[in-house]
């Protein structure tokens, strides 16, 4: 079999302007950005005024909403949500058409008649005694259905359609019926599926949220459904509209399980930890490998990242550099570690200085493989994008291949990679500058993630350097895996990128150049003081970036 | 005769969720054509390229010469080699076209970039994976627009998981609004004919509910939308979500094929690598269902995710991803192992698009028409693959098939070439032959990016 390299990513933009010169997030110049120190207020960007329920919301919100024992797992028929942006929470981007609309339809009347199928289940869906008379429960209903108190004029339009039911629902009994037809279109209100934020009182240059949007943005930012009881009663009571108050009740529900779940879920859209499951190995070549170990490296993953955030309380550096793990037997094995049995990830430490952090583990090093070789091409520009935001142009799709490797040359791969994109190559660029270094610091670890010596028989060579301060010019140095992963976490770039992707996911948009004071603030406390993660998604929380929007409408 | 629901209900359990609005019940003025003809559009999309003259390979795709069609020629001599040969049962209603450009390639992402591109003709946002956004709608809904009931969006199916490096991107409702696409074929029958049979008195008043609750709906979306601070980009949302709410009130009680709904029903897992042609021809069957009963008339169904990852089964031995076998190499990106033998396997997967196509076409042709000899007749029905070859990934030569004279709107049997013109011409004479006109009564000609040349192809059309 005749190994094959072609050749790719000869880009004209890596020609070293690509960074502009912005210190933090290694983002492309843009325009639109002014240089840093003109913008001092943490200004809102744009955002959509009526962000669609994703369908994990939805499904979270309709449990919450009917105080419903389990999930109906009703979402998982509907229509998939489109995608478009590297989180799922930018609700902007989601719409109803006629599809998904025949699926709103459908779960409202199943979820209506669930909730209301005797006086019990009524009950329960009141969370105890039912109001006296179709209004109260109108009054009640509405108002968790909407997430703030309904107007008058909204309880009349319910209690007029609540009182059609006689007619419409004959058979069903009437102390039944109403509130049944009430619940059927509080499921399809579009204030049931969007979080209108329609608030237009200008001060100070934006437009503050009112209590209850900004009860919503917090809820559906940290839980990923409605507010609980204490945050409607926050949003009632004034709490909300300080700063103090807004942290107050961020803190609070950072501790509840839920917050687990979300900061989970970042994580895994982060680090695309859903392709693991797609890995498979030969196992003649891998015999480490089976189809349970995907999920004991996601597993792996999993549990590190919320030691780290939740039991220990520390930060970007510690998820990027921890001489520790969470394994099982089958990553175990991988390890080379004897002495772990079962299926629940135990910690497991390095203490030879071959492992450290999220990019040593399996997840990222098998992901970013082909089924039998290293790819450090691939390893190298998921760093450059994801980790370190250096904002590369993707590669172009018409560069032709090049010949194939001579069988009888004995190459290790970062030579076969060098030959075609390294100095003096048409890929030099892009390659040679950002993409390869980072790459080939994890040749040590070949196609499953296991710890290797030799390539092809050869010694391996793990070294690179690269500009991780755009205003220094002076690149790093390192050599290998842990090393890198050592100078990222050093990187006023990285800790940058990772709080501008807690941005784009808690706010549901991507930043704006307004928020860049923002990010860079943050990124520098990120860096310096090692901010625990909780700790940068309370400042999120409580900027003015969040409790407001801006004057200007997008487009 | 509701047997084929029931036998649907019977494998859910029986649970009853909801009715059918009858169209008996409702007006059918809502559909936006008069009633009588109607003509149909599917569109079929494959991707990663085929093996042609182009790129260094050979020519394994196109008969030999251009020109007129016919069943013996495509499937006899060095033609019966070439994968259109699967198609020659119906080279009399038949338009090959080769050579048809995609404009807007920015030497990015070829699947990503040209799966926006292709059923829009418009620019793109630019970026990998799912990031680059169409800048205009798509064709299918414009003739949904023209020839569906009031608010009727197409129907966008794909046969491919969702989780995925490029999803869906074959269908924009607008500007920067990409349809979701349904991946159930279970999910997209029961959608289309609710979930029950019941007494009309029944179903009268299921309609009445759902008829207040509509009303109630849309006050408040005209609320909500009418507030002057909205954005553009969200009172198209919203207009949108109005539309639908107007669409659902129109179901009808025509009936699959008992066979075909056991069929359908059968597939439990169907975003699974293993069942992927089978869910090809679930949503065929589903499409050309819904035709027949005129629950709507355009369909997209793209089949694998934007860079086809499907290991497909062909004569009994699974091959390497479709991926990696367009790039020659047990990879994703530029380096891995060679593929042995990989373009013959890349000619068999197109031979087996093909035949999934035909199946398409079987199932068109077993419907009857009022106005043709079969329903397939009354449809342009579109196989196009959104990039012309393997290894470069092109997207100035691209490949289009259209069978069916969309109700004698078109001429067929022909062998085209294209000579890179761009692909707006295409879903122009597409278009128009299945009845979309501009405002001034004339055909469509001007679909797509501005700066594309407008036009349409004139000698396949029979209208002007």
């Amino acid at each position: 079999m005749r190994p094959l390299l072609a050749s790719l990513l000869v880009l004209s933009a890596c020609d070293g302007q690509v960074f502009g010169g912005l210190i933090g997030s290694g983002r492309p110049a843009d325009p639109a950005l002014p240089p840093r120190g003109e913008v001092e207020l943490e200004t809102p960007g744009p955002s959509s005024r009526v962000p669609r329920l994703n369908h994990a919301e939805y499904e979270n919100t309709v449990t919450d909403f009917l105080r419903l024992p389990a999930k109906p797992n009703l979402a998982s028929t509907f229509v998939t949500d489109s995608t478009g942006s590297m989180f799922d929470t930018n609700g902007g981007l989601l719409s109803v058409d006629s599809t998904s609309w025949a699926d709103y339809q459908r779960a409202a009347e199943q979820l209506a008649v669930t909730a209301t199928q005797d006086q019990a289940a009524l009950a329960r869906t009141f969370g105890g005694a039912v109001p006296q008379g179709l209004e109260a429960q109108v009054r009640e209903l509405a108002r968790r259905a909407y997430r703030r108190q309904p107007t008058d004029a909204e309880v009349t339009a319910l209690v007029t359609l609540g009182n059609r039911a006689a007619t419409l629902s004959p058979t069903v009994p009437a102390a039944l019926g109403g509130p049944r037809l009430v619940l059927e279109a509080l499921l399809q209100s579009p204030h049931f599926l969007y979080r209108p934020e329609l608030s237009e009182t200008v001060e100070q240059g934006v437009m503050p949220l009112s209590a209850y949007e900004l009860a919503n943005r917090l809820s559906y930012a940290l839980w990923h459904t409605m507010p609980d009881d204490l945050l409607f009663a926050a949003a009632a009571s004034g709490d909300l509209s300080t700063k103090e108050g807004v942290a107050t009740q961020a803190r609070r529900m950072l501790r509840d399980p839920r917050a687990q779940e979300t900061v989970a879920s970042f994580h895994d859209q982060l680090l695309q930890l859903q392709k693991v499951f797609d890995v498979t190995r030969n196992t003649t070549l891998f015999p480490e490998f089976s189809t349970a170990l995907r999920q004991s490296m996601a597993a792996e993953q999993r549990t590190f990242v919320r030691h780290v955030i939740f039991d220990q309380r520390q930060g970007l550096s510690t998820l990027l550099t921890a001489p520790y793990t969470f394994a099982d037997a089958n990553v175990a094995r991988v390890y080379g570690r004897s002495g772990v049995t079962g299926s629940t990830p135990l910690r497991l430490e390095f203490t030879d200085g071959r492992r450290g952090g999220l990019f040593t583990q399996l997840a990222f090093l098998s992901t970013n493989a082909t089924s039998t070789e290293t790819d450090p091409i691939h390893r190298g520009t998921f760093l450059n994008f994801r980790i370190l935001c250096t904002g590369l142009p993707p590669p172009p799709n018409n560069v032709p291949p090049l010949p194939g490797e001579d069988p009888t040359m004995r190459r290790t791969m970062r030579d076969r990679i060098e030959s075609f994109t390294g100095r003096g190559t048409c890929g030099e660029g892009c390659h040679s500058t950002f993409i390869n270094p980072i790459g080939f610091a994890f040749e040590h670890y070949d196609a499953l993630g296991r710890w290797r010596e030799q390539d092809k028989g050869l010694p391996i060579d793990d070294s690179g350097e690269f500009l991780f301060d755009f205003a220094a010019d002076t690149k790093t140095r390192f050599e290998g895996g842990v090393a890198l992963s050592r100078e990222i976490a050093a990187s006023q770039m990285a800790h940058g990128c990772y709080v501008e992707h807690w941005l784009e996911y808690l706010y549901g948009r991507p930043m704006a150049a307004s928020e860049r004071p923002l990010m860079d603030r943050l990124g520098t406390l990120s860096r310096l003081e090692d901010a625990p993660v909780l700790r940068l998604v309370e400042e999120l929380l409580v900027s003015d970036a969040f409790r407001a929007r801006p004057v200007e409408e997008q487009p | 005769m509701n047997f084929s629901r029931r036998l649907i209900l019977r494998g859910l359990g029986g649970v009853t969720l909801s009715f059918p609005a009858l169209t008996s019940l409702l007006p059918r003025a809502a559909w936006s054509q008069p009633m009588g003809r109607r003509r149909f559009a599917m569109f079929v999309r494959a991707g990663n390229g085929i093996v042609q003259n182009s790129g260094g390979d050979p020519e394994r795709f196109w008969p030999e010469q251009t020109g007129v069609l016919t069943p013996e020629g495509m499937r006899t001599g060095v033609n019966g080699t070439r994968a259109t040969a699967e198609l020659a049962d119906y080279a009399t209603r038949l338009l090959l076209i080769k050579n048809v450009r995609l404009q807007f390639a920015r030497n990015q992402c070829g699947h990503a970039e040209a799966l926006p591109q292709v059923l829009t003709a418009a620019q793109h946002t630019g970026g990998t994976g799912n990031s680059p956004r169409a800048r205009g709608q798509s064709i299918d809904w414009r003739i949904a627009q023209a020839n569906n009931a009031a608010g009727a969006a197409p129907l966008t199916f794909m046969a491919g998981p969702r989780q995925t490096f490029i999803a869906e991107g074959l269908s924009w409702s607008a500007s920067e609004m990409r349809t979701p696409a349904e991946r159930s074929p279970l999910n997209a029958f029961m959608r289309l004919t609710g979930l029950a049979s019941a007494p009309p008195e029944v179903q009268r008043l299921v309609v009445e509910r759902r008829k207040s609750v509509n009303d109630f709906v849309r006050d408040q979306l005209r609320e909500v939308s009418g507030k002057a601070q909205l954005s553009s980009a969200d009172k198209r949302r919203l207009t949108l979500h109005l539309e639908a709410v107007r669409d659902t009130e129109l179901r009808m009680t025509c009936d699959l094929d008992p066979t075909q709904a056991m069929q359908v029903r059968a597939i439990s897992n169907p975003e699974s690598n293993d069942v992927r042609p089978e869910v090809v021809r679930r949503f065929m069957d589903v499409a050309a269902w819904a035709f027949h009963c005129q629950l709507n008339s355009v369909v997209t169904l793209q089949v694998g995710d934007g860079n086809d990852q499907t290991q497909y089964d062909i004569n009994g031995t699974r091959y390497p991803r479709f991926h990696w076998i367009s790039h020659r190499i047990y990879s994703d990106g530029a380096s891995g192992e060679t593929i042995p033998n990989a373009v013959e396997l890349h000619h068999q997967i197109d031979r087996l698009q093909l035949r999934l196509f035909k199946y398409l076409l079987d199932r068109l042709a077993a419907y009857p028409s009022a106005y043709s000899p079969t329903l397939l007749d009354d449809c342009a029905a579109v196989w196009v693959n959104d990039l012309g070859n393997g290894p470069p990934h092109a997207a100035d030569n691209t490949p289009w098939i259209i069978a069916g004279g969309a109700g004698g709107n078109l001429r067929t049997g022909m062998h085209l070439d294209h000579q890179r013109r761009t692909n707006n011409l295409v879903l122009n004479t597409i278009a128009s032959a299945v009845g979309v006109r501009k405002a001034d009564g004339t055909l469509l000609d001007d679909f797509g990016d501005p700066s594309l040349t407008r036009g349409v192809m004139s000698n396949v059309l029979t209208v002007t």
